[in-house]
């Protein structure tokens, strides 16, 4: 990752008639804005920030998890980012799927392979997918410019596989894969766009605010009335759903 | 478990019995949103009953969307509704929601500000007493007047805005963001702090781009979500 420790200069003025934890939002807004897209950026430690310009740590605790929260900063391994990544999916646009959606931001988007294996029957329980003998899991990591932007749990009926354990997760696409090989067109999609708290080993690997709440898309994927498969995306806090519409009289 | 009444004397079924008493301690209010009820054996052993009778009478109850249970904790009463709404027709279709609304509330301010002189209303839509969601609405522009003889008329928000653009077409931004409650946001939804939001800015523009207004409506997520069919 191309990082830069990142030199924060506050001007904060004790007598101005605005709140000092205010100052610090505003400035910090101002200054994050007209930051160049191409590379993350490290705050330095509260400690020394609050040293440098003489306010007082917890005014700029307080705030950082303000700016936290409105998608400004990121808190990750006990240091602070500067968060320019803003994801705007339009679901009925020209941009249906997530990879495009990503790319055509212009990030630098790379996809990797968490986890997968066959579910136990208990776990299959929890699901309630047991229209699927047996069920496939996948978890895929979706980042743009290297910070973790959607984590992907999907669920596919393991029977369209021969070796599923062996399948190349990483360079093929499930999608082509089903429909070369077993011929299936996944025609209609049912999508349920949530806002959840995600449990807690999501949000580290998103590098979220524990407690934050994210936009969690949930996809029901159908060849006719058959499940073919089952997906829950969980966002980092700064992706966004964007939708435009014309209302005629 | 006193609200739970079973007459064994009587040609009635135990499921139906405790279902009618517990729907009736619900009506009495008796039952509030959220109250923990008691656990299948307890009533079981209590009445001398099977568990069978019990777990029909809580699933029946659990169809009716009045009860809920989470597992590892026991089964509560849950009276706010649950919906989903279709993206698309958020503010593209009339009374998406207000048509289901019990109670709908309206209060305005003005900012005079140099820079940002607005009119800023408020709505607040309940359903079946828990609020369902919470708007606040800003005009911008020098049509203030047109705005206020609006105001005192019973419009959909749709029709309102395509009125005030001289019933020409307008276009209509959205975006749904995530938000963890604060405190302000506990008092609007009726939710606890760090509870899940919807946030969604909509921004709405006549022909030439110009806005006309902006909306920012909070919505508890945890009752709330949006649906898209592909």
């Amino acid at each position: 990752m191309n990082k830069k420790l990142f030199n924060l200069n506050l001007n904060i003025d004790h007598r101005k008639k605005d709140s000092i934890h205010k100052q610090i939002i505003d400035q910090m807004k101002e200054i994050i804005s007209h930051q160049s897209f191409n590379q993350v950026l490290e705050l330095e430690s509260i400690e020394s920030i609050s040293k440098q310009n003489h306010i007082d740590s917890k005014e700029i605790k307080q705030a950082f998890n303000d700016l936290i929260q409105e998608g400004y900063l990121i808190y990750t391994n006990q240091t602070y980012f500067i968060n320019r990544i803003h994801l705007y999916h339009d679901f009925y646009g020209s941009i249906v799927s997530l990879y495009d959606a990503i790319k055509y931001t212009g990030y630098d988007v790379s996809m990797k392979v968490m986890d997968y294996k066959i579910l136990s029957k208990s776990q299959q329980d929890k699901l309630n997918l047991n229209m699927f003998k047996q069920v496939l899991f996948v978890r895929k990591l979706y980042l743009a410019n290297e910070m973790p932007i959607i984590l992907l749990d999907a669920y596919y009926d393991a029977k369209y596989f021969d070796q599923p354990l062996k399948f190349d997760f990483e360079h093929n696409a499930i999608f082509k894969y089903l429909e070369d090989t077993h011929h299936i067109k996944m025609d209609n999609s049912k999508r349920l766009i949530e806002v959840i708290t995600p449990p807690k080993d999501i949000q580290k690997i998103l590098s979220n605010p524990l407690d934050s709440a994210t936009i969690c898309v949930k996809a029901h994927t159908y060849q006719g009335n058959e499940l073919i498969e089952y997906g829950c995306g969980y966002a980092s806090i700064n992706y966004s759903i964007y939708l435009k519409t014309v209302i005629k009289p | 478990m006193y609200y739970i009444q079973i007459d064994k004397s009587i040609r009635k079924s135990y499921v139906q019995q405790i279902v009618t008493s517990i729907e009736q301690a619900i009506y009495d209010k008796i039952l509030k949103d959220q109250d923990q009820l008691p656990t299948v054996s307890e009533i079981s052993s209590f009445f001398e009953i099977s568990d069978i009778a019990v777990r029909m009478a809580y699933q029946d109850l659990q169809k009716k969307n009045l009860i809920h249970s989470i597992k590892g904790k026991g089964t509560f009463v849950s009276l706010r509704p649950y919906r989903t709404i279709p993206l698309k027709t958020f503010y593209d279709q009339k009374h998406y929601l207000l048509d289901s609304t019990d109670s709908f509330f309206r209060r305005w301010l003005y900012t005079n500000k140099e820079k940002d002189a607005h009119l800023l209303i408020k709505l607040h839509a309940t359903l079946n007493g828990f609020p369902i969601y919470h708007q606040k609405i800003k005009f911008y522009r020098n049509n203030l007047d047109q705005v206020k003889s609006l105001l005192t008329e019973h419009i959909h928000i749709r029709d309102f805005f395509i009125r005030l653009n001289h019933g020409e077409e307008i276009v209509i931004d959205n975006l749904f963001s995530p938000k963890s409650a604060d405190l302000l946001d506990v008092s609007l939804l009726q939710i606890k702090v760090k509870d899940p939001v919807h946030k969604i800015v909509t921004k709405v523009y006549n022909k030439n781009h110009e806005q006309i207004a902006e909306v920012e409506t909070l919505m508890p997520a945890k009752y709330i979500s949006f649906e898209v069919l592909l």
